[in-house]
């Protein structure tokens, strides 16, 4: 497994996307921008060990796989763009306004989705089967 | 899209395996420096000799600051008929070079792993389940593939080769990596053997990987995919002169 060592196209202008993550690359960068895509990267590959200094948890795969597939299916509205927070307890949470300005939120944890919609004071949750009702509930 | 076979033979001689390993990403919420004394604990009786592998020896700071070297081991525990590599966010079964034991011993061992993994405590969230499988095969195997690679409409016969690919089977995500300019150290041999290699890759991602909730069967889940993909990828006619026995 070190063909990572030797990778020929690595150079400073040059990174190959890894196997199978170009789809959620793509989505991450067009939905989120670069600050956003950045945030993102930042956080999956800096903090996947205990940090902070109450050693909060490291980023929640999970919680990564589920933001992925919701910002791959997601429509945002124009010109608001989504923030990326990461949690004390390894969750993402993605922050957005509606058309009317109003916030929706959404984290994703190790065990579950949670979702606020500040325009109708509405919260619930759900599992990862339940994402495909989040996205059209919260980003139609 | 290559369709997978339902049937496929429990063996073919020679066996082409050079190495197979069955792999577990994770995070921890132990540090790196805690992890290697808690497995070994766990697992010395049978895995006695342990060895740094040559990244380990790269400052944590500087391993850091690449996310390729992050799900690579840093250390090696070598047993009888298996090695066990140990990484600060994987740990991985390994077959000992050219000695394929058979998925019945592979899957035996993985289970006492698993549990053993378990006992040591640092796996906080399992990341990812897979399965690898590197085979050889002495020459060109192109052309006994399905797979053809051409330019300008001409096949590449004679060209050195390398192709790469991901293909995904419901829930198993798999890397194919084929080269035709390989090279392998036989045993007990001072020359190396030309030739070419077919590097299968499959795995599930954090959803399907609970490592001790059901990791030995989504082990055995991508092992069976793995499997299927190497046999769909022969020609009739090429796996026919391997020999191959079926159930």
């Amino acid at each position: 497994m070190v063909e990572e060592l030797r990778e020929p196209m690595a150079t400073a202008s040059v990174q190959r996307v890894s196997v199978d993550d170009l789809p959620v690359e793509e989505a991450l960068l067009s939905k989120l921008g670069a600050r956003g895509w950045g945030r993102v990267h930042h956080f999956r590959n800096l903090y996947n060990r205990p940090w902070g200094e109450k050693g909060n948890a490291p980023v929640s795969p999970r919680a990564f796989e589920a933001l992925s597939l919701f910002i791959t299916a997601a429509t945002f509205p124009e010109k608001k763009l989504p923030s990326v927070f990461l949690t004390d307890n390894g969750g993402l949470e993605l922050v957005w306004e509606d058309a009317a300005g109003k916030s929706r939120q959404v984290e994703f944890k190790s065990d579950g989705i949670e979702y606020y919609l500040a325009a109708t004071e509405e919260e619930g949750s759900c599992d990862l089967d339940g994402l495909p009702d989040l996205v059209r509930k919260l980003t139609t | 899209m290559i369709q997978l076979p339902n049937t496929v033979p429990i063996n073919i001689t020679p066996c082409p395996i050079i190495e197979a390993i069955f792999e577990a990403r994770f995070v921890s919420s132990q540090p790196w420096t805690n992890m290697p004394g808690l497995l070994y604990g766990a697992i010395r009786e049978r895995y006695p000799k342990q060895v740094k592998l040559p990244l380990a020896l790269l400052p944590e700071e500087m391993r850091d600051q690449s996310p390729s070297f992050m799900h690579l081991p840093l250390l090696q525990f070598i047993g009888e008929n298996f090695l066990i590599q140990l990484g600060p966010r994987m740990v991985s079964l390994v077959t000992k070079p050219r000695s394929y034991p058979g998925w019945a011993a592979v899957r035996k061992e993985l289970e006492w792993l698993i549990t053993k993994v378990k006992e040591a405590g640092f796996v906080h969230e399992s990341e990812r389940i897979g399965v690898r499988y590197i085979d050889f095969f002495p020459g060109d195997v192109l052309q006994n593939l399905r797979l053809s690679m051409s330019l300008d409409n001409e096949p590449l016969h004679g060209a050195q080769v390398e192709f790469s690919t991901a293909l995904t089977f419901g829930k198993v995500k798999t890397r194919l990596h084929i080269t035709n300019g390989a090279m392998v150290q036989p045993e007990g041999s001072p020359e190396p053997e030309f030739g070419s290699v077919l590097d299968l890759d499959g795995w599930v991602g954090p959803s399907d990987s609970d490592l001790f909730g059901h990791g030995l069967e989504r082990f055995t889940e991508v092992h069976e995919t793995v499997k299927k993909l190497f046999f769909a990828l022969l020609k009739e006619t090429y796996l026919k002169q391997l020999n191959p026995t079926y159930p």
